[in-house]
């Protein structure tokens, strides 16, 4: 498959997935495009797979470096700064705050559900996950069980008890 | 009444069961009100993720035009140009010196090649010398001139390590599909001819798994790296060779795991796979085997130290002897130590510039050829800086 294909169907799918993991849009933009040279260098056969299994391990190496876990803070921030004020000021507070908790909800998954959740949003198949996290493909419906079952749960415990701090994100 | 578990649930309700499994949860949950509501509940929990996700989408993107990812590669392929580490006039010398002097080595080289009787000019039965046979001078030339053409066939840079790797994971998911042509991809990865790659393709077995896709990138070495390499080399020119002799015991294991070993393409085994052909050893009789001083990591719990053929080790070198330390550390990781003897020779072989590998199961490795002339692989799940920290402490 002609890769400059491949780039124009599934670079923002790339960036979207890798924006949800690690949490900075510039990043995974430059990271998505990284893969996608180093895509070049490599030619692999099943393109889409092979992007996003270096995608998940770029991410990792992003979510372990600390700088990045600071930065988190004043991100989120300026994310929600950024976004077009189209609605009143009171329904952009509360959207805002829901996406602060959504962030910091995935954060509190497991690294592997984290991303098996992401990927399936992203309209991979349960033979694509197992493929890119390298998991068996009969542990795949579980692994979307409880990634999906402690997202709620977390978010349901955060709205009772007022949570989704800038604090909360920083852990 | 045995339920219907979560994930099945799930798999259901996200339409992956087969269609043998989605008749029997469908014939369940025609007789189980519990399974009903819960799969409502599954339903409901599969949609509200699918709404919170949908509350981070990105703003407007910035995608550069693919033009410039193109100059991007090239660029980057311009800085780090690939270099074939053997050039083979060279070794073909060198091995001829090494093999002269240390009579073990030519033992070593006979075991990986003799995995390739078409090479040898030796028969298979005669690749272990009893113990105290001296390799006469003729023999040795053979014995080198075909570990070099087993190299030359055999070494991968880093492009044909991931080719292979690809070839060998395409193989397994069109095995899934229904359709492969096993031959043809032998063929691809190998530039041999169709016919022998269709022999070669009949006597493979199938991988167990879809062998996963390695992503390496070039790594800057430790700062202090290279002069300990130096002082490493030193000290092991100085000191006294080891004794020739391999115990019995590993000698007849090695026979049978070399002969296991002759009926695969090691390129398309899995990690489990490939722990059959490992033999578990003292540290003293792995010097032995390695030919030169075994390399160890200080302040780690040493669980195991085994032999392999290189054909089996992943950045390894095929046609060399490889010793593999299985290490644990404080947290319980486990840390693997694999390493081969080139020679020790300066100018032996052009030194593979350093490498991470990045495999999709979150392992990484990290692959140097130090100025002692020994190939060094350290692998674990721990981060690259953790792997380039430890490398910088060998022995």
């Amino acid at each position: 498959m002609d890769l400059s294909q491949v780039y124009r169907e599934h670079y923002r799918s790339l960036v979207r997935f890798l924006y949800r993991r690690i949490g900075d849009q510039a990043r995974a933009e430059d990271l998505a495009q990284e893969a996608f040279v180093r895509a070049l260098e490599h030619q692999p056969s099943q393109p889409r797979a092979w992007l996003f299994t270096v995608a998940t391990n770029l991410a990792r190496d992003e979510g372990r470096r600390a700088a990045v876990r600071r930065r988190h803070l004043t991100l989120i921030k300026a994310e929600a700064d950024a976004r077009p004020p189209e609605p009143p000021p009171d329904v952009a507070l509360e959207r805002r705050e829901q996406v602060r908790r959504v962030r910091v909800a995935l954060v509190r998954l497991a690294e592997r559900d984290r991303e098996a959740l992401l990927l399936w949003e992203e309209g991979f198949s349960y033979d694509e996950i197992a493929e890119v996290l390298g998991l068996s493909r009969g542990s795949i419906g579980t692994t979307l069980a409880r990634a999906r079952t402690r997202l709620a749960a977390v978010l349901e415990e955060m709205k009772s008890r007022g949570e989704g701090s800038e604090e909360d994100v920083a852990r | 009444m045995s339920h219907v578990d979560e994930g099945t649930l799930h798999a259901y309700a996200d339409g992956e069961l087969t269609s043998r499994q989605q008749t029997e949860v469908e014939a369940h949950l025609s007789l189980c009100a519990d399974c009903q509501a819960r799969l409502e509940e599954a339903r409901a929990a599969i949609g509200r993720a699918s709404e919170l996700l949908a509350e981070l989408e990105p703003g407007p993107m910035h995608a550069p035009a693919w033009r410039e990812m193109e100059e991007r590669a090239s660029a980057r392929a311009r800085e780090a140009p690939r270099r074939s580490w053997l050039k083979p006039s060279l070794a073909a010398a060198a091995m001829i010196a090494i093999a002269f002097g240390i009579g073990w080595f030519s033992r070593a080289s006979l075991y990986d090649a003799a995995l390739r009787p078409e090479l040898t000019s030796s028969a298979p039965a005669a690749w272990m010398p009893a113990a105290g046979d001296k390799p006469s001078p003729q023999s040795v030339v053979r014995q080198s001139e075909a570990r070099n053409r087993a190299i030359e066939a055999d070494v991968p840079n880093e492009l044909t390590l991931t080719e292979q790797a690809e070839v060998g994971e395409a193989g397994g998911r069109a095995k899934t599909e229904g359709g492969v042509d096993r031959a043809a991809q032998t063929a691809a990865a190998k530039s041999v001819p169709a016919g022998e790659a269709a022999r070669e393709a009949d006597r493979l077995e199938p991988p167990a798994e879809e062998q996963p896709v390695p992503v390496i990138e070039p790594a800057e070495p430790p700062a202090d790296l290279r002069q300990r390499e130096l002082e490493a080399a030193q000290q092991r020119r100085d000191e006294p060779q080891p004794s020739p002799a391999l115990p019995e015991r590993v000698q007849s294991e090695l026979e049978r795991s070399r002969a296991a070993l002759s009926a695969f393409r090691p390129q398309t085994l899995t990690d489990e796979a490939k722990r059959e052909f490992a033999v578990a050893v003292q540290l003293d009789e792995a010097a032995i085997w390695l030919g030169a001083r075994v390399r160890t990591l200080p302040d780690l719990e040493l669980v195991g130290a085994e032999v392999v053929p290189g054909s089996v080790i992943e950045e390894g070198v095929p046609g060399l002897p490889a010793v593999r330390l299985s290490y644990r550390d404080a947290t319980g990781q486990s840390i693997i130590l694999d390493q081969q003897w080139l020679g020790g020779q300066a100018g032996f072989a052009e030194p593979e510039v350093p490498a991470f590998l990045m495999k999709p199961n979150g392992q990484r490795a990290y692959r140097w050829d130090d100025e002692g002339g020994y190939r060094l692989i350290l692998r674990g799940t721990i981060s690259s800086d953790s792997l380039r920290a430890l490398a910088g402490r060998l022995n």
